[in-house]
């Protein structure tokens, strides 16, 4: 038996081959499961070597691919799962599937029959999901290491493979020795450059935690979003701080400086984050507004949590949020009634309103107690039991002597609550000092507990932090809170402007008979406060929030307010001269349109016949004053021949011609050499002949005999 | 005639975030097939980079310093060149053509991975040869590089610039560029040539007959001789024959009289956007009025009168076959009317019909205005033979008493069915 002959194995197959039993092996090792990875990569070796490749349509190849994905997908649901494709988190174990499939799908089109037998260029770029999919695991130090080295192998492979995807002159010397050795200088570079970086990446994991995460929110949009998410780390509210930016972030209403406007309550410190475990009481919303309130400036449902109605005197704030803000309403200690655009709400025992997302950018209303009035109960909707969590200290701090004799030392000489409270406000605010560039050694676990200890130069987060460790050392309930301070007011408008620079933490505590005190530890220069702005920044800033508002008011009252808005500018002065100078304009469009669609009798003129036929209208048009007038249907022949003939009349030119003048004096020589004219032109623009000269001496006699023209209608005049 | 080729759209948006100009640099001039594919795969490892504990972040790592490595690779060798080359001034469509572009070193420095590139060639020309590398060429050598084309439509193209470029390293970036202008290219449509086609003629008056021919240098023809018959002009007479033969002999000419065409194309396409290959209909309909051209060509016609939509173009000059190949490329050009053109045409073709002695017509849809058209030509006395390219009926039914009218398929046409009219 004579076996098939074995196709010549090109350079780009080899170098695929090698990439899928690379791939193979990697799978095996990772997954530990050697099966499929074997299966696949003997295949390989047959579709590359071997004495088949088969033509395949398009169709066919789709009907292929959709039939192993669904084997794979068949797999995934029967088979158990990998234990090691499930440790991280859900969607994890079909990483390896997806792997496999990748690998199946680069092996059939070694079996493929193709143009010039030449694989796709994609081939090494499939490689690399099959390997990324299959190294979603957490893996071994040995294991890192031979992903490592196989990574380098990899990317050499498909450096090597994108070289030799081309054609090369047949006569061209390929393998020239300065180009070989640049190739292998630029590989070993690559090799030691990536294993570098991967080595750096792993050691310096945190620092590079830290960049990426900086680096996403601020891709986030710098929306000042950042640090009132449900955990919230020292550093997070920073973030927006250093960045400076001078964005709003939140413009208020309100008769008064609206002062800490509270975005998250944190309860628990856990892991070097601030964090909250206390759920949220859902409110729906009424249409009506309570008795004894107006209705609202803006389209939404009324949310009460608290049975007591805001009294009397409660202060109204309208929130205008920067759309990334959505999802949190910024509100003062003390509020207790709501209005917003959204179906329901949740409100948190520490007071903390969340609503919808879809609510991005759109108004709230919030009604504020006095300060003066207590609430009944420290916590919404929650027994005051549960005030013991709000002194939970976390055990590292609470068994740290240094930060036990601190606490003792501050609270000595303490008789009541707000004495503890004034002593901890004093102690940072005239030991520390305050900066945002906090630099926290590598090998410190707790940064909150280095600042108590090391009392370095920190910001914000880490005074709050301290000072409600500190008062729960004490036995004070307290919290920790982020938010806004908003002092800042814009002169034309009249709000108040928190910028995204002036987000800020701050600490809570609980003193019975006074309610909920806002604890201050920051020293002064750490607490946002109202910068100088210039008066053209401020307008431009009004004129930006009235559009804003505009915008808002649009989308909910549509058609009825722009009507609203449309019959106010009108009636306006301006808007009077507005209409007036438009209608001008419109009215000289309109009457240039009329022209040149009389004008446009042969539409299509090319750009260097335009003066002549210019000319053409204009002595059409003075004719028409004159004599007679062209028909539209009328071609410059018809017409010479009736200006000769002398038969002025219109009825022999067909129904467009109906409305054409009635003759008033032919001057018979006078109209010989228009229908001269009229010829002139016909027999340049159909014959081809264009002659630039011949054009510029019809040009000259349409002035001259436009210029006769109208000297016999001046003299038929008089 | 408008210039169908599209004009080649600036690359400076500076309306444009730094960031998105950038990436559409990167995307369109500076990655390579496989380059853009590196790209993705830096992109999609870069997803699993956000953390060390998974090792996604290696692939990312190397990924990510093959890309550095060359980049900088490729900026340090980029070449010099100088490009010499010219392409033809007309080339026919779906007919592939190679021009062999010279590429001179210009560096100190020894040149690598030779490629020529153009950005934004028009839709309907193919690149062939575009991974074609010449791979190495030395400090002030010369190699020759084919540019192979494949345009699928006809059209006037403004060719983009062509492009000299090194994608050294793994043809991965190319190298900067210096462009080379190249000027345009004319695609002339592809036609079959009719085996047959029967022109209706008529008896009427030939105004010029011989004369134009006189004019470009003809004469009437010599047939043969024969004999006097009494009452023949004396002046024919063939004295030496006579003398011969010893009888009076004269000698026949063969007048001339040239049959001249008026060709009408029809192009009215309301669509506003141009399918990639063109109007199915308008380009059968061109095709076909080529190979009507081209038949005429050939025998003893004259194309007069050239319609193609709102345009006229007059033919006067003689009956070379430079005539033909200057309908093929008005046909080149012709780009689809969004207005009905024949409101325009009808006066001015009506006003040429005293010298026609048969009207061609190749419509697109039978109506009034198209009517209008045929009766005015047939009431001017010419001969007439009307095609209507279309699939579907027509708008409104052609008329009985009109029987030179033939509906033709444009699928016929452009499969070469059509060979004999």
């Amino acid at each position: 038996m004579r076996l098939p002959a074995l196709p010549d194995l090109s350079p780009q197959r080899c170098l695929a081959l090698i990439m899928v039993l690379l791939e193979a092996l990697t799978i095996a090792g990772l997954s530990r499961t050697a099966l499929m990875p074997v299966l696949i990569g003997g295949l390989a070796l047959i579709g590359a070597a071997g004495p088949r490749r088969y033509e395949l349509s398009r169709q066919r190849v789709y009907d292929i691919t959709a039939l192993t994905a669904m084997i794979y997908l068949g797999r995934y649901m029967l088979l158990d799962d990998n234990p090691r494709y499930t440790s991280l988190f859900a969607s994890q174990k079909i990483a390896l599937e997806i792997a496999l499939f990748v690998l199946t799908l680069q092996t059939l089109l070694l079996f493929q029959k193709r143009n010039e037998d030449r694989l796709p260029l994609a081939f090494p770029g499939m490689g690399v999901i099959a390997l990324a999919c299959a190294a979603i695991i957490e893996v071994t130090p040995r294991e890192r290491l031979g992903f490592q080295i196989v990574a380098v192998t990899f990317a050499i492979l498909a450096a090597l493979y994108g070289d030799v995807s081309r054609r090369f002159m047949p006569a061209a010397r390929r393998h020239s020795a300065g180009r070989m050795a640049a190739i292998t200088a630029v590989l070993l570079l690559t090799s030691l450059a990536g294993w570098g970086a991967a080595s750096a990446m792993r050691r310096y994991e945190q620092q590079v935690d830290r960049l990426m995460r900086e680096l996403l929110e601020k891709d986030y949009g710098g929306s000042g979003a950042v640090g009132f998410g449900d955990t919230s780390r020292l550093g997070s509210v920073a973030l927006n701080l250093a960045r400076s930016q001078p964005g709003t972030a939140l413009r208020v209403l309100s008769t008064a400086p609206p002062g800490y406007l509270r975005g998250r309550v944190y309860d628990a410190y856990r892991n070097r984050r601030w964090t909250t475990s206390a759920r949220g009481l859902v409110a729906g919303g009424q249409p009506e507004p309570p008795q004894g309130l107006e209705a609202g400036t803006h389209p939404g449902l009324w949310f009460q949590w608290q049975a007591k109605l805001p009294p009397a005197n409660a202060r109204r704030m309208e929130v205008w949020p920067a759309s990334g803000l959505a999802g949190t309403c910024f509100a003062p200690l003390g509020c207790s009634l709501l209005h917003a655009p959204t179906g329901q709400i949740s409100v948190s025992p520490h007071g903390v309103i969340r609503t919808d997302e879809e609510t991005r950018g759109e108004p709230y209303s919030l009604f504020v107690s006095p300060a003066s009035s207590v609430p009944a109960s420290p916590l919404i909707a929650t027994g005051d039991e549960f005030l013991i969590d709000l002194l939970d200290v976390p055990q590292h701090l609470a068994n740290n002597v240094a930060v036990q004799q601190m606490a003792t030392d501050l609270f000595r000489h303490c008789r009541s609550d707000a004495e503890k409270i004034r002593a901890v406000e004093r102690h940072f605010r005239e030991s520390y000092q305050y900066s945002l560039d906090v630099s926290v050694p590598g090998q410190i676990l707790d940064p909150l507990e280095w600042f108590l200890e090391a009392r370095p130069a920190a910001h914000c987060e880490y005074f709050a932090s301290a000072a409600t460790i500190l008062l729960r050392l004490g036995g004070v309930p307290s919290r920790y809170v982020v938010g806004f301070v908003v002092s800042e007011q814009n002169q034309f408008s009249g709000e108040w402007v928190a910028r995204h620079r002036d987000a800020h933490a701050w600490s809570e505590a609980w003193i019975p008979d006074r309610g909920w005190i806002t604890v201050e530890a920051t020293p002064d220069a750490g607490i946002p406060a109202p910068k100088e702005s210039g008066l053209w920044s401020q307008f431009s800033e009004y004129l930006g929030h009235q559009w804003e508002r505009l915008r808002v008011e649009l989308r909910h009252q549509g058609l009825t307010r722009l009507r609203t808005l449309l019959t106010q500018v009108m009636l306006s002065p301006p808007g009077i001269g507005l209409v007036a100078i438009s209608g001008l304009w419109l009215a000289v469009r309109i009457v240039r349109g009329l022209r040149r669609e009389r004008a446009a009798l042969f539409v299509t003129v090319p750009p260097a016949r335009r003066p002549l036929h210019q000319a053409l209208l204009s002595l059409d048009r003075v004719l028409a004053q004159i004599v007679v007038e062209r028909a539209s249907s009328e071609t410059p022949d018809q017409f010479a021949t009736r200006l000769e003939s002398g038969r002025l009349a219109a009825d022999t030119l067909g129904p467009r011609s109906a409305s054409s003048a009635v003759p008033e004096s032919p001057d018979p020589l006078l109209l010989a050499d228009a229908a001269a004219w009229y010829r002139e032109y016909a027999r340049l623009l159909y014959s081809g002949a264009d002659s630039a000269s011949t054009a510029q001496v019809l040009l000259n006699r349409s002035t001259m005999l436009q210029r006769r023209l109208r000297q016999r209608r001046r003299s038929g005049h008089s | 005639m408008a210039d169908i080729s599209r004009p080649v759209r600036s690359s400076r948006r500076t309306w444009e975030p730094l960031t998105v100009r950038f990436l559409r640099w990167l995307w369109r001039y500076k990655l390579t097939p496989a380059g853009r594919i590196l790209f993705w795969n830096v992109a999609f490892t870069a997803a699993g980079a956000v953390t060390v504990q998974i090792s996604v972040y290696q692939m990312f790592c190397v990924l990510t310093a093959l890309s550095i490595a060359v980049a900088a690779t490729n900026r340090l060798v980029r070449p010099r060149l100088t490009v010499r080359g010219e392409l033809p001034h007309h080339v026919t469509a779906g007919d592939e053509f190679q021009i062999e572009f010279e590429l001179t070193n210009q560096s100190r420095w020894p040149a690598y991975d030779l490629m020529l590139w153009m950005i934004d060639l028009p839709r309907s020309i193919q690149f062939l040869s575009a991974d074609v590398t010449l791979t190495r060429l030395a400090s002030g050598e010369s190699g020759r590089i084919p540019l192979r084309l494949c345009p699928s439509r006809r059209g006037i193209f403004a060719l983009p610039d062509l492009l000299p470029h090194s994608t050294f390293p793994f043809n991965l970036l190319r190298s900067r560029k210096e462009p080379v202008a190249v000027g345009p290219l004319t695609v002339l449509p592809r036609f079959h040539p009719l085996e047959h086609f029967d022109v209706p003629t008529g008896l009427r008056y030939q105004p010029g007959g011989v004369a134009p021919g006189l004019r470009t240098g003809e004469s009437p023809e010599y047939i043969a001789n024969r004999e006097y018959v009494p009452g023949m002009p004396a002046r024919r007479l063939d004295f030496r024959s006579w003398a011969r033969l010893g009888r009076p002999v004269v000698r026949e000419y063969q007048e001339e009289y040239y049959c001249r065409i008026a060709l009408i194309l029809d192009t009215w396409q309301p669509a506003r956007r141009v399918p990639p290959d063109g109007f199915p209909a308008l380009e059968a309909a061109i095709s076909l009025a080529a190979s009507l051209a081209d038949w005429l060509a050939e025998t003893e016609y004259l194309i007069d009168i050239f319609a193609a939509g709102p345009e006229l173009h007059v033919f006067r000059a003689g009956r070379q076959r430079a005539h033909f190949d200057s309908v093929l490329e008005i046909l080149a050009g012709v780009e689809h009317s969004r207005t009905d053109p024949f409101q325009e045409i009808t006066p001015a073709v009506a006003e040429e019909l005293d010298s026609i002695t048969t009207t061609l017509c190749i419509f697109l849809d039978w109506d009034d205005a198209r009517e209008q058209l045929v009766r005015t030509v047939l009431d001017g006395g010419s001969e007439l033979k009307v095609f209507v390219v279309r699939d579907a009926p027509t708008t409104r039914p052609l008329p009985d008493d009109i029987r030179q009218i033939q509906q033709l398929t444009p699928d016929s046409i452009q499969n070469g069915r059509v060979d004999r009219l």
